[in-house]
């Protein structure tokens, strides 16, 4: 019964075009939107090279500090102030230190290569845990005295020294400074911005940051826990810390919130507009309406077409009924049908959300990306799906299937 | 809403073919009422209606438009329940059936041919003529298609089995629906005005196709019709006027 039940499906499916052509658009579309904006996510602030320990993770990128007369301001460290007064936060706390990525460029045979720059301190690499292909990290040393030394992505050193090619040892010119490569590391999506670079190099302090203890300047600090378990401890200690610096006007004051992975990330996507004092918060909502937002479009979709195609369908199970047809057996062909329909349209979003991935991973916003697509979700927006469709479409079927003939039959005509 | 006429007895006409083996009865109906409560109006459709009908009969039945001869036959059929009145299938009260075997009747027994076609308009002619046969168990596709097949052939619509309902004339139409109620071989054809929509010769045809199959496989006939003629080739004639018997 099962075999025949599916050809009915497939034969009502192939006959209702339209029905059918919009029914998929709308479960494969949000399916797709869902499935690419969760890898998105997942891409963002989950566990992958060189974030491995997301949960240990911790970043100071910006302070808030109240001048007399000025009000509030947002501004990020100076090097200065992360490395004077930051640096000891409990034993088993790796600090780390990364200036804003500088667009510098390169010159192979002639072409150009646009690379992005990186400035660390040398905890930045027990901090995050990069994957080296080659050589290693600049010691703390370098990167103190500044060494004109470099790290450099695979891609950049395919790109700058050849395929196939030794990069370790060999010299590397951008913006007219040369660095001695000494360690090549796997490729860093840009999406990963605390990360991400093409050239990583001992930090060198920008004009505003070389003026004696400045306060602000372009600088990040990174932090690793030695546990989850301890990462609020580490907070508490960042703030002491930050509220014992002493200012030389006693009115200003100075804080430092760090945030983990997905707050900076949605304080990136955020606070940037000025939209909202509290970006985590605000982006949390979002992200939450959005889900909503996007089931509950196949599932209006779904319900609007079921309840339009009830008349059609009333005269079906009026004459299905008067040839033998039990309210088991209609309940049955429904049920077939709307999971076929869910299926098909679930199998055709993910073959989207993969194209899309794709897409994505060869453009500039995700590059890098090598997206992992989430089945839990996957599985979960289907079965979402599947109950919206039996609640519009086979549910009031069913129903209709326990009438008499003749009332069904009546309930097409009017 | 008043009624003219209360019920009279089940006169048997004069039959114009040989019965082929009239038997026991198949359908007996006693005391059947139906009424239709709408907001403002309550129409009785049929007014204490006693029938029989017997196994092998081929009966008409005539009357005036509304006169409840459509909602006999739904009744008959078993695809309407009557208001009150008991209806008696081989000698067993409706209502005694459970929804199961109601379905296992409709599918095994009775072959229903609606007045206004209700072919399935998502189906093409061949699967819409396979409809009673897909409800039966044992019944594989490639002899589902065969038996509807034949079924078609038999109604000259051998060469429109692909088509779908749309695509059809009002007669061809009517003809298929006439198929399907055929390619189950149900024990007892009910026929809501079979030739209405048909043109003299092709009406001639149908009326021979079902005095066939009642003279040779026995199957039992109730059919609704407007046409003088084509009722007096039947045995029975029964006559309707608002909601009763009449004759
Ligand atoms: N669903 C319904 N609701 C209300 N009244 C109905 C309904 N179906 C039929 N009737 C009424 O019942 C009466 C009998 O209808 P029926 O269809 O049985 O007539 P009929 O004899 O088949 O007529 P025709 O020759 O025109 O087909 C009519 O007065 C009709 O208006
Ligand atoms: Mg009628």
């Amino acid at each position: 019964m099962i075999f025949s039940y599916l050809k009915i499906a497939w034969k009502v499916l192939l006959r209702r075009k339209f029905f059918t052509l919009i029914s998929l658009v709308g479960i494969s579309f949000t399916l797709m939107i869902l499935l690419v904006g969760v890898a998105l996510y997942d891409r963002s602030v989950g566990a992958y090279v060189p974030e491995l320990h997301p949960e240990r993770l911790l970043f100071g990128s910006y302070m808030q500090m109240q001048l007399p007369g000025m009000g509030e301001m947002k501004m990020r460290p100076s090097y200065w102030l992360i490395n004077q007064h930051l640096r000891k936060l409990g034993p088993g706390v790796q600090t780390g230190i990364s200036g804003e990525g500088q667009a510098v460029a390169a010159y192979v045979g002639g072409r150009k290569l646009a690379l992005a720059l990186k400035p660390t301190d040398g905890g930045f690499w027990r901090v995050l845990q990069f994957r080296f292909l080659a050589g290693r990290p600049y010691s703390d040393e370098q990167a103190r005295t500044g060494e004109a030394v470099a790290v450099i992505s695979a891609r950049t050193a395919r790109q700058y020294f050849g395929p196939g090619r030794p990069a370790v040892g060999q010299l590397l010119e951008a913006n007219e400074k040369r660095y001695r490569v000494v360690g090549v590391v796997a490729d860093v999506p840009t999406m990963r911005f605390h990360a991400y670079a093409d050239i990583w190099a001992p930090y060198e302090q920008s004009a505003l940051e070389r003026q004696p203890e400045m306060p602000f300047g372009e600088s990040e600090m990174l932090l690793l826990a030695p546990s989850a378990a301890a990462v609020p401890a580490v907070q508490a200690a960042l703030r002491r810390a930050v509220a014992a610096i002493p200012m030389d006007n006693n009115e200003s004051h100075i804080s430092l919130t760090p945030t983990t992975l997905g707050e900076s990330v949605a304080e990136r996507l955020l606070a940037r507009y000025n939209w909202t004092t509290r970006p985590v918060q605000l982006f949390r909502a979002l992200s939450a309406g959005a889900v909503a937002l996007l089931l509950l479009l196949p599932a209006l979709n779904l319900i609007s077409m079921n309840v339009s195609r009830m008349r059609e369908r009333a005269s079906e199970i009026g004459i299905r009924k008067a040839f033998g047809a039990t309210a088991g057996m209609l309940a049955g062909q429904f049920l077939v049908e709307t999971v076929v329909l869910t299926l098909l349209g679930g199998l055709l979003g993910l073959l989207l959300a993969a194209a899309l991935l794709r897409a994505l991973s060869s453009g500039y916003l995700a590059a890098y990306g090598d997206f992992q697509l989430s089945l839990v979700v996957f599985g979960w927006a289907l079965v979402a799906t599947l109950v919206f469709g039996l609640l519009s479409g086979a549910y009031p079927a069913w129903r209709m299937a326990r009438l008499s003939a003749v009332e069904a039959l009546k309930h097409a005509r009017a | 809403m008043t009624n003219l006429f209360t019920s009279a007895t089940d006169a048997p006409q004069p039959a114009t073919a040989p019965a082929a083996g009239i038997g026991r009865a198949v359908l007996q109906l006693t005391g059947i009422e139906k009424v239709y409560q709408t907001r403002t109006i309550e129409t009785v459709a049929l007014n204490h209606v006693n029938l029989t009908i017997n196994q092998g009969e081929f009966v008409s039945v005539m009357g005036p438009s509304g006169c409840g001869k459509s909602t006999l036959l739904s009744i008959m059929g078993l695809l309407d329940e009557p208001t009150s009145g008991t209806l008696e299938l081989d000698g067993r009260p409706v209502q005694s059936y459970s929804d199961k075997e109601l379905a296992r009747l409709r599918n095994h027994k009775i072959g229903f041919v609606f007045q206004s076609y209700h072919l399935i308009n998502d189906l093409s002619v061949l699967d819409n003529v396979e409809l009673p046969l897909l409800y039966r168990d044992g019944v594989g596709g490639k002899e589902r298609r065969q038996r509807a097949f034949a079924a078609l052939e038999k109604v000259g619509l051998g060469a429109r089995t692909g088509h779908f309902p749309s695509q059809l004339s009002g007669g061809q139409r009517q003809r298929v629906a006439i198929a399907r109620a055929l390619a189950g071989e149900p024990e007892i054809i009910l026929a809501d005005e079979p030739t209405g929509n048909l043109d003299s010769v092709m009406g001639e045809e149908i009326m021979d196709l079902l005095l066939t199959l009642n003279r040779e496989q026995g199957t039992t006939i109730v059919m609704v019709t407007h046409d003088e003629q084509q009722a007096l080739k039947t045995q029975r004639l029964i006559r309707f006027f608002d909601g009763s018997q009449v004759s």
